[in-house]
C-alpha cells in the first residue's frame, strides 16, 4: 500500500536568522510512514535579497520553493498551501511557521495522532510557545532552539503521551496538520482578516461547528520561538501580541468562544499533561546525564546534567529539578526528603554540592555512596 | 437603493453553504521544484479571483447593513428625543404639583388647621 503524501508548507516573510534552520529541520524528518514534501511559501518578502538567496537554498537542500508576485498576507499565503495540497491529491498537509525547529518525529507523530482517533478535522503540535497549550521553558531560545534538544523532547513526549490527542477550543497554526478530507469539508482561511492573526481561530471553529474535533497532539513537540514570524511580518508590534480588529471578528461570529476557552482553562487539563512530560523528562535526563544535587538556598544550575536543587524550609523541603530550562518542583517532609530522592533517582550518577550545610547531604551522600562538594560560605547562603 | 447587478453579490449567494465537499478538481501533476512556479501560481491566480468576488459581495452586503442600521440609529435618536421632551414636560407637571402641595399645606399652617 502506497505511503499517504503530506504536504508540509511552511509560509515565509524575511526570516533571514530563522527559516534555513525550520527548512533544514523539516527536511531531516522521518518519512517512515508518509512521504513529506517541504513546500515554502515565500509571501513576497521585501528584504533586499533574501528571496533569491532562499529559493537558492531551497533547490541546494531539495525544498520545493514558491514566491508569491505580491504580498498576500498570511491568510491567503496558508490558503494558497491548503489549496495546493488539495489539488495536487496531498492527503495531509501542515501549516507551519517559518520561526520554528521540528522534531524528526513530527509527522510520523501527528498522523498517529489522526488516524488513531475519531473523527479529527485537526492536530497542532505540542511547543513551548503555543498559545494557552504552552509547555514553560526558563529560556526557551537558549536552551530549544537546537535541533538534538527538540528531537529529544519530542520522542520523550511521543514515548509518553503518542497517539493520543486533546481536545482544545481552538487550533494554532504555528504548526498544525489537517487530513485533506477536512480542508475539503471546512474550506481555506478567510481572507477578512487582513495580514493574519485569528484567521486559523476562525477555521477551527468553522471545522467544530461543521462536527470535527479540533486537537492537540502531545507525542510532538516542536521549538516555537515565537512571534519572531509576525513581527518580521508587521503584523503585530512590539509590546503587541494580538490583532484587536481581528479578534473583534472573532467575538462577533463566535460569541461562544471566550467561555469556552474558560471553561477549557477551569477543566485544567493542561496542567496534568505538562507536569507528566517534565517529569518523563527530568527522570530520562537524570538517567541519561546524571544528576547534580544541590543542597542549601542558592543553587547553581548545571550544564549537562539535570540539577536537582533543595532547599529546606523547616519541616518541609522544596525539590526543584531543572534541565534545559524545565523545571519541576514540589515539597516533600523534611525527614522523607533523602528518601523521595533516592526512590526516584536511585540508579542515576550522583554528585552533590553543598551550600548549606543540612541533615540531607549525610543521607544522601550514604545513600549514594559520594563525597558532598562543600561549597559553603560558613554562614547561610542568603539573608 | 441600487440592486446589485451580478448575482454573486446578493445575500443569499454570499450565506449559502460551502460547497467545497462537491468540488473534485482534477487532479494536477506532482509538484516538483521545475513546475512548483507555475503549478502554484495557477492556483493561487483562481483562489484570487474567487477572494475578489467574495469581497465584491462582502463590501456590497456590508454596505446595505451599514446603511439600514445608521437609518436604524437616527430613527431611534429620534425616538429618544421625542420621548426626552415627553419626560422634560412630564417632569414640569410633576414640579407643579409639587409645588401646588406645598403652598396647600403652608395656607393649612396659617390658618392652623
Amino acid at each position: 500500500m502506497a505511503k499517504p503524501r503530506v504536504l508540509h508548507c511552511i509560509t515565509v516573510y524575511n526570516g533571514r536568522a530563522f527559516v534555513p534552520r525550520a527548512i533544514s529541520s523539516a527536511l531531516r524528518m522521518d518519512q517512515s510512514v508518509a512521504d513529506i514534501d517541504v513546500l515554502i511559501l515565500d509571501d513576497a518578502s521585501p528584504e533586499p535579497g533574501w528571496s533569491e538567496e532562499l529559493k537558492a537554498f531551497c533547490e541546494a537542500e531539495g525544498a520545493l520553493y514558491y514566491l508569491t508576485p505580491r504580498n498576500l498576507g498570511i491568510p491567503r499565503n496558508v490558503t494558497l498551501g491548503l489549496k495546493t495540497a488539495l489539488e495536487c491529491g496531498y492527503d495531509y498537509v501542515t501549516i507551519n511557521n517559518s520561526d520554528v525547529i521540528f522534531p524528526r518525529n513530527l509527522v510520523t507523530g501527528m498522523i498517529e495522532a489522526l488516524t488513531k482517533n475519531d473523527n479529527v478535522g485537526s492536530v497542532t503540535a505540542w511547543s513551548n510557545n503555543v498559545s494557552i497549550y504552552s509547555v514553560p521553558n526558563e529560556d526557551p531560545d537558549l536552551h530549544l532552539a537546537d535541533q538534538s534538544v527538540v528531537d529529544w523532547v519530542s520522542e520523550v513526549a511521543d514515548k509518553t503521551f503518542g497517539g493520543t490527542v486533546l481536545d482544545i477550543p481552538a487550533g494554532i497554526s504555528f504548526c498544525i496538520m489537517m487530513p485533506i478530507s477536512a480542508v475539503r469539508t471546512v474550506g481555506f482561511m478567510d481572507p477578512v482578516y487582513g495580514r493574519g492573526y485569528c484567521e486559523e481561530t476562525d477555521w477551527s471553529l468553522r471545522s467544530l461547528e461543521m462536527g470535527l474535533r479540533l486537537c492537540l497532539a502531545p507525542g510532538v513537540f516542536v521549538y516555537h520561538q515565537g512571534r519572531g514570524s509576525n513581527l518580521d511580518a508587521g503584523l503585530v508590534s512590539a509590546g503587541h501580541t494580538t490583532v484587536p480588529e481581528n479578534e473583534a471578528i472573532i467575538d462577533m461570529r463566535y460569541p461562544l468562544f471566550r467561555a469556552q476557552v474558560e471553561a477549557f482553562f477551569q477543566a485544567d487539563v493542561m496542567t496534568w499533561h505538562r507536569g507528566k512530560l517534565i517529569h518523563e523528562l527530568m527522570d530520562i535526563a537524570a538517567q541519561r546525564d546524571g544528576l547534580q544535587i544541590d543542597l542549601g538556598w542558592l543553587s547553581t544550575l548545571s550544564d549537562d546534567k539535570v540539577t536537582l536543587h533543595a532547599e529546606p524550609q523547616g519541616d518541609s523541603t522544596l525539590l526543584k529539578l531543572s534541565r534545559l530550562g524545565f523545571t519541576q518542583s514540589y515539597a516533600t517532609p523534611t525527614v522523607d526528603a533523602s528518601k523521595a530522592i533516592t526512590n526516584r533517582f536511585g540508579d542515576c550518577r550522583v554528585s552533590i554540592d553543598v551550600h548549606d550545610a543540612c541533615s540531607l547531604h549525610e543521607e544522601l551522600a550514604l545513600a549514594y555512596k559520594v563525597t558532598p562538594k562543600d561549597l559553603s560560605c560558613g554562614y547561610p547562603s542568603r539573608v | 437603493m441600487a440592486k446589485p447587478s451580478r448575482p454573486t453579490t446578493t445575500t443569499a449567494k454570499l450565506a449559502a453553504k460551502p460547497t467545497l465537499k462537491a468540488e473534485k478538481p482534477a487532479a494536477r501533476p506532482r509538484l516538483t521544484p521545475a513546475t512548483v512556479q507555475t503549478t502554484v501560481d495557477a492556483i493561487s491566480l483562481a483562489q484570487a479571483l474567487r477572494d475578489v468576488e467574495t469581497a465584491n459581495a462582502r463590501v456590497i452586503d456590508l454596505t446595505r447593513r451599514l446603511t439600514t442600521m445608521s437609518q436604524e440609529v437616527l430613527d431611534l435618536r429620534a425616538q429618544l428625543s421625542r420621548g426626552a421632551v415627553g419626560r422634560a414636560g412630564d417632569h414640569g407637571v410633576a414640579r407643579d404639583l409639587f409645588e401646588a402641595r406645598a403652598e396647600i399645606a403652608a395656607l393649612r399652617l396659617q390658618l392652623g388647621n
